[in-house]
């Protein structure tokens, strides 16, 4: 237990290093941009650079960013010079929202098609060629397609806006159907692995009915490392979100990312990445749990 | 399983239960913007973007007429200029309240004159209320409803920066009660609608102000006025056309102009191509950087490149060409400057052999001694820049001049570039509708002198201009400024600037400010559909 806490800070740490030194190798900053737009004089923005600590070593702005850090402050936006904390906590719930649904809607719609695309039946076509789509087309494109056919030209449902649930079945349909990708694909190989093995063979010959050989013998050995592949799709959910939100107009952490990414505006990028690692650390580490838990032999 | 799957239930019911759903009054307006600013408090940012909505919300002292296009009374009834030009004395109405129920008087013009100048905080604020304001040194409160704004040298721009947003006036109370970091999703001013909710990232919402007399005499408010707006942000230009086409805008700003030009003649759109006030798209040239330090050269680049093409394929015509350094609808704009430089390769290439360029190995490029003559062009990936930078490398490689590009990915790194001055052209601009603008561009040691050209002479125009109060001897003096800057080439100009708005059809009324980006909502009324 203590292990696995140690392995996520210094993962925490590290990710957190990595972009603190990542930002700084571009030129620039949003500060600089702001001021200069507006009509600020060289000395002014080098003397409200002075103020904010901006022209210390870097290693001096490391130790203060690391010590905030670990006060749980991620420090103000050189945009506009409002807490992190606070920009990031009212863009939470909507990615959160966006995310969780995916990833529900995700999880059975992947075994499914996975399990679908494993078994011989006639539809197994059908499965295989939803998961080549699912994991090779981009999100950007399914996104855009899915906006033209099913708002602009069907009108099904919006495609923008977050005060209507409606709002959210275009967004969740498309994210889900990318996170899905994966989870079916090693759904399927497992589940084709499993029909190999001799047990499933024993059962056969033992004269127990298809489905049951299927379900029981079948699908709940196979499904068992497809847990982990779904904490592993959470990273990939970090992803989607920004190219969702961006597509579909929707407030999120996603959106914020992408902006604060292109604006320069170092702390509010660090502040998310922090949030995301933490996030993603979390989410494998309750999967390392659940599998302990659910498979016997982990426990030993 | 049965416990994992109502867990999931659960789960899904709440991750979709929450949705606010929000009660939409009879006629209400769904407004498209196209980028989220990093903040929206006038005095404090800075982008034209936030001015769509927040020209809504605030009225100012004096406004400038859409059509006339002259400065009229606003909050300010009169006004007095001294005999030197340095002192302003506004009368005020005396009939205006704030959308909190704070009276409008010459105190709280104060008040936002003593914000906008307030520096007690680290000053990330951007300066361009205060910059707009110029050579301010002071006021005077006369009475409740005179203030006399003094200041330390003539500034003829004054009245042109006190009818734009930025010098929108704002409720004292309300500045009292909020702080800076927070004013701005509490903004209150006086203006024909009221700010009534701000969810970042998301949607802007405001209700219309019941009691809005005050508005100047080019805005009356329509029978079946927009009872609410609601802003969005649609930052991806390929989804425009969509929700416009899906009804869940009434209307949008910059259009891809290819999904403009599809849309012209439809019956349920209307595109509101509307020309924004400033300088055009343009490569500011650096004299400093071999070989753009020859004026013969760049002439030379000027005469080589087809602005026409590039209005004609990337701009699929919406946009008229750009000949100098301010756009035709920008004030004191020159006629003269129309058909400088026309496109001609023959004469590109005549220009480049008198200063010595030839090709000498034969690859159909201009050489150097250590090898092509190349061109190194820096520009930013929005705006159609990538487009019509590729356009402009193949009509130079035409007359044997090799361009380089090298894309930027945001603002901060456009500037850092050019801060380091290893470029030749660099794409940049700024809008406006007084010329004065141009300062910062050509002043040697203005901010955003990336073309590094420097002379006394043009100096001396430039500040002459921006102290002078005549018209007609400010008009003379911008001819000669914008004369200048093209007889020594320092831009390439390529196009006027076209915001392409597209509106419903059942959106009637709809006109854009002189500045070309804020609309007049207080003329828009709804159709009712049926």
């Amino acid at each position: 237990m203590l292990r696995l806490l140690l392995s996520a800070l210094i993962t925490v740490w590290l990710a957190a290093s990595l972009v603190f030194v990542l930002l700084r190798i571009l030129p620039g900053d949003a500060l600089e941009g702001q001021l200069l737009q507006g009509g600020a004089s060289q000395t002014r923005i080098d003397q409200v650079r002075d103020e904010l600590g901006l022209n210390d070593s870097l290693s001096t702005q490391y130790m203060r960013y690391m010590v905030a850090l670990a006060q749980g402050d991620l420090g103000f936006s050189l945009a506009n010079g409002r807490s992190v904390n606070v920009i990031i906590g009212e863009r939470l719930w909507p990615t959160v929202r966006l995310a969780g649904l995916a990833l529900a809607v995700a999880v059975p719609l992947g075994l499914a098609c996975g399990t679908l695309a494993a078994l011989p039946t006639v539809l197994n076509r059908v499965g295989q060629v939803a998961i080549m789509l699912a994991i090779s087309v981009p999100v950007y494109w399914t996104g855009t397609l899915a906006i033209i056919l099913f708002a602009a030209q069907l009108r099904w449902f919006p495609a923008s806006g977050s005060s209507d649930w409606r709002a959210l079945i275009l967004p969740v349909a498309v994210l889900s159907f990318h996170t899905m990708g994966e989870i079916a694909r090693v759904t399927q190989v497992n589940v084709q692995a499993t029909q190999q093995q001799f047990f499933v063979t024993v059962a056969r010959a033992r004269g127990l009915t298809s489905g049951i050989v299927q379900w029981r013998y079948i699908l709940r050995p196979a499904l068992l490392p497809v847990i982990s592949v779904i904490a592993l799709q959470a990273g990939f959910l970090i992803g989607g979100t920004v190219i969702t939100e961006m597509l579909f107009v929707r407030a999120g952490i996603g959106r914020l990312l992408l902006d604060s990414t292109i604006n320069q505006d170092y702390p509010v990028v660090q502040g998310i990445v922090v949030l995301s690692t933490v996030v993603y650390v979390l989410v494998n580490t309750l999967a390392d749990l659940t599998y302990r838990l659910v498979d016997p032999r982990m426990r030993v | 399983m049965r416990l994992s799957t109502s867990l999931l239930i659960l789960l899904l019911v709440i991750l979709t239960a929450c949705g606010e759903e929000v009660e939409t009054p009879e006629r209400a307006i769904n407004y498209g913007l196209t980028l989220e600013p990093s903040g929206f408090d006038p005095h404090i940012n800075q982008s034209s973007e936030l001015g769509i909505i927040f020209r809504q919300v605030y009225d100012t002292l004096v406004y400038r007429d859409p059509t006339t296009r002259e400065i009229v009374p606003g909050l300010a009834t009169s006004w007095g200029i001294s005999e030197d030009g340095l002192s302003y004395t506004f009368t005020l109405r005396d009939d205006v309240v704030f959308h909190d129920g704070t009276p409008f008087n010459a105190q709280a013009v104060a008040a936002n004159l003593e914000r906008i100048f307030d520096t007690s905080d680290p000053g990330l604020a951007s300066q361009r209320s205060r910059f707009m304001l110029g050579s301010f040194n002071g006021y005077d409160i006369i009475d409740d409803n005179t203030i006399r704004l003094r200041l330390s040298q003539p500034y003829s721009p004054l009245l042109d920066s006190l009818s734009q947003v930025y010098l929108g006036v704002g409720s004292p109370a309300a500045f009292e009660e909020y702080g800076r970091d927070v004013y701005q999703f509490y903004q209150v001013g006086t203006g024909p609608y009221i700010l009534e909710e701000f969810v970042p990232g998301d949607r802007i919402v405001l209700r219309i102000n019941p009691d809005y007399t005050w508005g100047p005499a080019f805005m009356s408010r329509p029978d079946n006025a927009p009872q609410q707006i609601t802003y969005r942000f649609y930052t991806d230009p390929a989804t425009r056309r969509p929700v416009l086409e899906a009804q869940e805008v009434d209307v949008i700003g910059e259009l891809v102009p290819t999904d403009a030009r599809s849309l012209v003649g439809s019956s349920d759109f209307r595109i509101l191509p509307t020309p924004v006030a400033g300088q055009p798209l343009q490569f500011l040239m650096n004299t400093t950087q071999y070989p753009t330090d020859n004026t013969t050269f760049r002439q030379a680049l000027i005469y080589a490149t087809s602005r026409e093409e590039i209005v004609d394929t990337v701009f699929q015509g919406f946009s008229p060409v750009a000949w100098g350094p301010l756009t035709a609808n920008t004030l004191y704009y020159s006629r003269d400057m129309q058909g400088v430089y026309p496109h001609n390769a023959q004469e590109a290439r005549d220009l480049l052999a008198s200063i010595g360029f030839e090709d000498m190995d034969g690859n159909g490029f201009l050489d150097t001694s250590e090898g092509d003559l190349e061109v190194v062009i820096v520009h930013a990936s929005w705006g159609f820049l990538p487009e019509t930078v590729q356009l402009i490398q193949d009509q130079w490689r035409e007359i044997g001049v090799r361009a380089v590009l090298e894309p930027v990915a945001g603002f901060p790194a456009l500037i850092a570039r050019a801060n380091e001055g290893d470029y030749n052209l660099i794409a940049f601009n700024s809008f406006g509708y007084d010329p004065s603008l141009l300062n910062e561009y050509f002043l040697s040691n203005g901010s955003n002198n990336f073309t590094n050209f420097r002379s006394p002479e043009l100096d001396e125009l430039l500040l002459q201009a921006t102290r002078e109060l005549s018209p007609s001897v400010r008009r003379g003096l911008y001819g000669q400024i914008q004369a200048a800057i093209m007889n020594q080439a320092l831009i390439l100009p390529i196009r006027d600037y076209v915001n392409l708005n597209a509106a419903s059809s059942t959106v009637q009324g709809l006109e854009f400010d002189a500045y070309g980006w804020h609309p007049v909502m207080n003329n828009v009324s709804i159709l009712n559909e049926s």
